[in-house]
């Protein structure tokens, strides 16, 4: 089969986020077709679910092979995570001082 | 001069805007933290794979300090990096874990010295003005 005619199994119509999150609660979602609340924002307005699962990784498995009838996605958590969060500290030494001015 | 507005999302007091990656297999939006302590840009491994990259397709190992002690990761190009209504070409950032489900990494000062910004808590808006090179 053509692979740019493949669709994901389980792609739903376009929900909210609101629907998304009560739907999916507490999981990631992969999503396609993302409408944001506007223009680069990080709110989502509406998307369509095409994978699902505890990690991310399963989230995107069902597309992972399908990048060209899906060539835009985002995986987002449903839930809120509460763990902190790990801000790296980065050695810097003289070639990675070049990379940051480059 | 051109000036952009953007807004973005206060979460535990973190500034989170959207950014939209470019990989060898597809693009995707990701949720960082806008980071002016940070000198480099991060993004998870998950992230990294899902956009079609592998760990061999790093130029440079990289170590960080964090709480939990000494991790090892490494630097790669993207083919493209937008935050902000600002795009860049080929752009290094590094790779590393966050440990933090709702966040995809950190955008750091190697992207954000490229422009002005003016970060305006209240009203949940950046205000870029970018510069003529």
């Amino acid at each position: 089969m053509d692979a740019a005619k493949q669709v994901a199994p389980n792609e739903t119509e376009p929900l909210s986020w609101a629907e998304i999150c009560a739907r999916y609660p507490d999981q990631y979602v992969c999503l396609v077709d993302v409408e944001a609340v506007e223009l680069g924002s990080p709110e989502i307005k509406t998307g369509r679910v095409v994978g699902c699962g505890p990690t991310r990784r399963a989230a995107f498995d069902p597309i992972r092979d399908l990048g060209a009838k899906y060539p835009r996605h985002s995986v987002r958590f449903t839930g809120v995570c509460t763990e902190p969060l790990i801000r790296p500290s980065l050695v810097i030494d003289d070639e990675t001082l070049e990379i940051l001015r480059s | 001069m051109t000036k952009l507005s953007r807004s973005f999302v206060r979460e535990r007091e973190l500034i989170i805007v959207d950014a939209e990656v470019v990989g060898p297999a597809n693009t995707t939006n990701a949720r960082l933290v806008l980071d002016t302590g940070a000198a480099a840009t991060t993004l998870v491994p998950e992230l990294i794979e899902d956009l079609g990259y592998t760990r061999r397709d790093s130029f440079k190992k990289a170590k960080v300090h964090t709480a939990v002690g000494e991790e090892k990761g490494y630097w790669l190009r993207v083919a493209e990096f937008s935050v902000l209504g600002v795009t860049t070409p080929n752009f290094a950032v590094t790779v590393f874990p966050v440990g933090h489900q709702n966040i995809d990494g950190l955008v750091g000062m190697n992207f954000l010295r490229h422009f002005n910004f003016e970060v305006r808590p209240a009203e949940r808006r950046i205000l870029v003005e970018l510069i003529k090179r």
